[in-house]
């Protein structure tokens, strides 16, 4: 137990002082291992670790939803979600901000990631809020938050990740994110509805469209429609594994930038390029999480953890709320996906232990990266918004986060108390399989 | 924390018509002609890897749901180009200092002290890139030993674990260029950032 603690202790410092997390957990990892095992078998188990990574099949789904998420960003499909979204309910007071959130989560379900939900987001949601007079405040922070749906939403980079890690079977995961994602939206929306209210000027009423102009609004959003029903409903029907269901997708996302003529052949090196460097730089940290598990597996950390819990005979959903917490601490001052790798291989057995299903436990695990993503001082989204629009102050940002922020928490405790919201469609889908 | 060098803008993809982009920066793996070809080559490589992914996947699975005929062994062409894709990327995110860093501290350090943490900082991230480019060579010569090969097509692992002890070496060559720039100043410490992850 003490050298898993000074082995966690040394990996925060090391990443504090600034080395780049993936080559922290590598070098703790490799030492680790070596005073566990000996200094031969921990490299040997580096160079294998390393190779095996690089030539996962199963993991291949990650650049592939990596890549479809960029092309249908090129391909002005968030742009049709933000209209059909607006069309129906932008006449209400904070209504684009909650057009905004709405769209999000639409975007969310052709994109698996939260960062390039929100960056697109950013580009079409916020000069219609500024041009109708809403606060920076408010209208940078729902874009930050909305975004953070991109990762519950299926396709999701984090379930993927989770489920190659753990186990889990995948399309399970996705059917899992479906209703939480939708309750996310509406926790959202009363966040915009709070934020309106305590400053009634941040969010203005839009104009009031017509029956007819909502219907060929909704009409537009086909493609993201047909998108998901082809990658994601193909996973959800088992017609697909999730590799076959990216590549699928990501194809598909290339057909509809292709008919909408939004590649040129510099556009589209850049986009897969962009992709390329996105995966390599997750499977650094991958690998380095996957070297440094190698060794916590080797120590007494996790049985020691176990052993824990049963002597207090802590209530199992204390637990599971305990370690939530401690993410959502951590989540403040680190970055998530590193988090998560470092953390489940410790928490997961004991999860698993208490009975618990899995995917519920993704699905939390989930939520309180997307926590982490948008509470200050650290958070992914915030960063990108920050850097999208330099003229909006970072302390106006992280005042503006504060209401979504507890929207969140509360969905974190909802999800926690009714485990049946995630579990509910995976059940009635009845997707077979375990594993990938 | 920040990954991409570029600010938001690389990764942060927005919608093409609505919104005029930055065009980004292409990758140098470092200074001069040579690094600029090195980077174009590496890319290209890697982009169209990626593509070749997309497109294999795509056609084994028509094939095999609609035809029933897959591509013969499209499962382990797929694992040697996912390699390919990752390890041909490593030396141009290392080369963008595009890997995740905590730099929650930095706005608490002086500039002359941030300046040389980088050097020390990059020396650590050279040195474990450096360990891991030998690591997978000695396999690399295990694997040439035994013969290793895949399963169906009989592609052997010996020049790939090769290749990709290769670019985590040209990884920590790129590295080492970038410790070389901020001892002689040639290249600065960065105030603002942004952006990687999930």
């Amino acid at each position: 137990m003490t050298e898993t603690l000074l082995a966690f202790a040394a990996l925060l410092a090391l990443a504090f002082a600034r080395i780049p997390i993936a080559f922290a957990m590598l070098i703790v990892g490799i030492a680790g291992f070596a005073w566990e095992r000996g200094l031969p078998a921990s490299l040997d188990q580096l160079a294998q670790t390393t190779f095996a990574a690089g030539i996962n099949y199963e993991l291949s789904v990650v650049p592939l939803f990596i890549l479809m998420g960029n092309l249908v960003a090129r391909a002005g499909m968030s742009q049709e979600l933000f209209r059909a979204a607006y069309a129906f309910i932008g006449h209400w007071r904070g209504g684009l901000a909650m057009s905004t959130i709405v769209a999000c989560a639409g975007f969310g379900a052709i994109c698996g990631s939260s960062i390039a939900t929100a960056a697109t987001m950013t580009r079409v949601a916020y000069p219609p809020m500024r041009q109708l007079g809403y606060s920076d405040k408010l209208a940078a922070s729902a874009i930050a938050a909305g975004g953070t749906l991109g990762i519950l939403v299926p396709p999701s980079t984090i379930m993927v990740i989770y489920g190659i890690m753990t186990e889990t079977n995948i399309g399970r995961l996705f059917a899992a994110g479906v209703l939480p994602g939708i309750l996310a939206a509406f926790l959202l929306c009363l966040a915009v509805r709070y934020a309106v209210w305590r400053e009634p000027d941040a969010g203005p009423a839009g104009e009031s469209s017509p029956w007819a102009t909502r219907w060929r609004a909704l009409r537009g959003v086909w493609g993201v429609a047909a998108l998901f029903a082809v990658s994601i409903g193909g996973i959800y029907a088992g017609v697909f594994t999730a590799t076959e269901g990216a590549g699928f997708g990501a194809f598909g996302a290339f057909l509809f930038a292709l008919t909408r003529q939004t590649l040129s052949w510099s556009v589209l090196r850049d986009v897969l390029l962009e992709s390329a460097r996105t995966t390599s730089m997750l499977f650094m940290i991958l690998i380095g999480a996957l070297v440094f598990a190698n060794f916590i597996n080797f120590t007494s950390m996790p049985r020691d953890l176990q052993h824990f819990v049963e002597r207090f005979a802590l209530h199992p959903t204390m637990v599971v709320a305990a370690m939530c917490s401690i993410y959502v601490i951590l989540g403040t001052a680190m970055e998530e996906l590193s988090m998560i790798l470092l953390t489940v291989p410790v928490f997961f057995p004991v999860v698993v232990n208490l009975g618990f299903d899995p995917v519920w436990f993704g699905i939390l695990v989930v939520v309180v990266v997307e926590i982490g993503m948008i509470s200050p001082p650290v958070g992914m989204n915030l960063f990108v918004i920050s850097a999208l629009l330099p003229h909006v102050p970072t302390p106006t940002l992280f005042r503006g986060v504060a209401p979504f922020v507890v929207a969140d928490v509360v969905r974190l405790l909802i999800l926690l108390a009714f485990p049946i919201i995630s579990l509910w469609l995976p059940s009635v889908l009845r997707i077979a399989g375990k594993g990938y | 924390m920040r990954a991409s060098g570029d600010g938001g803008g690389g990764r942060a993809s927005g919608d093409a018509p609505a919104a005029p982009r930055p065009p980004s920066r292409p990758d140098t793996l470092f200074p001069g002609r040579l690094g600029a070809w090195a980077g174009w080559v590496l890319g290209t490589v890697a982009a169209t890897v990626l593509f070749a992914m997309m497109v294999l996947t795509f056609v084994d699975v028509t094939g095999r749901k609609l035809f029933v005929h897959p591509v013969y062994g499209a499962y382990e062409i797929t694992e040697f180009l996912m390699g390919t894709l990752i390890f041909s990327a490593l030396p141009l995110v290392t080369a963008r200092e595009g890997h995740v860093t905590i730099d929650v501290l930095d706005s608490f350090l002086p500039v002359w002290f941030a300046r040389w943490q980088q050097v020390v900082v990059t020396t650590i991230s050279t040195a474990a890139l450096a360990f891991v480019a030998w690591r997978l060579w000695v396999l690399s010569a295990s694997h040439t030993r035994t013969h290793e090969v895949t399963m169906t097509l009989r592609i052997p692992h010996g020049p790939f674990s090769r290749l990709f002890a290769v670019m985590a070496a040209l990884a920590a060559v790129a590295s080492l260029v970038i410790v070389w720039g901020y001892v002689s100043g040639a290249r600065q410490v960065r105030s603002a950032s942004t952006g990687s992850g999930s």
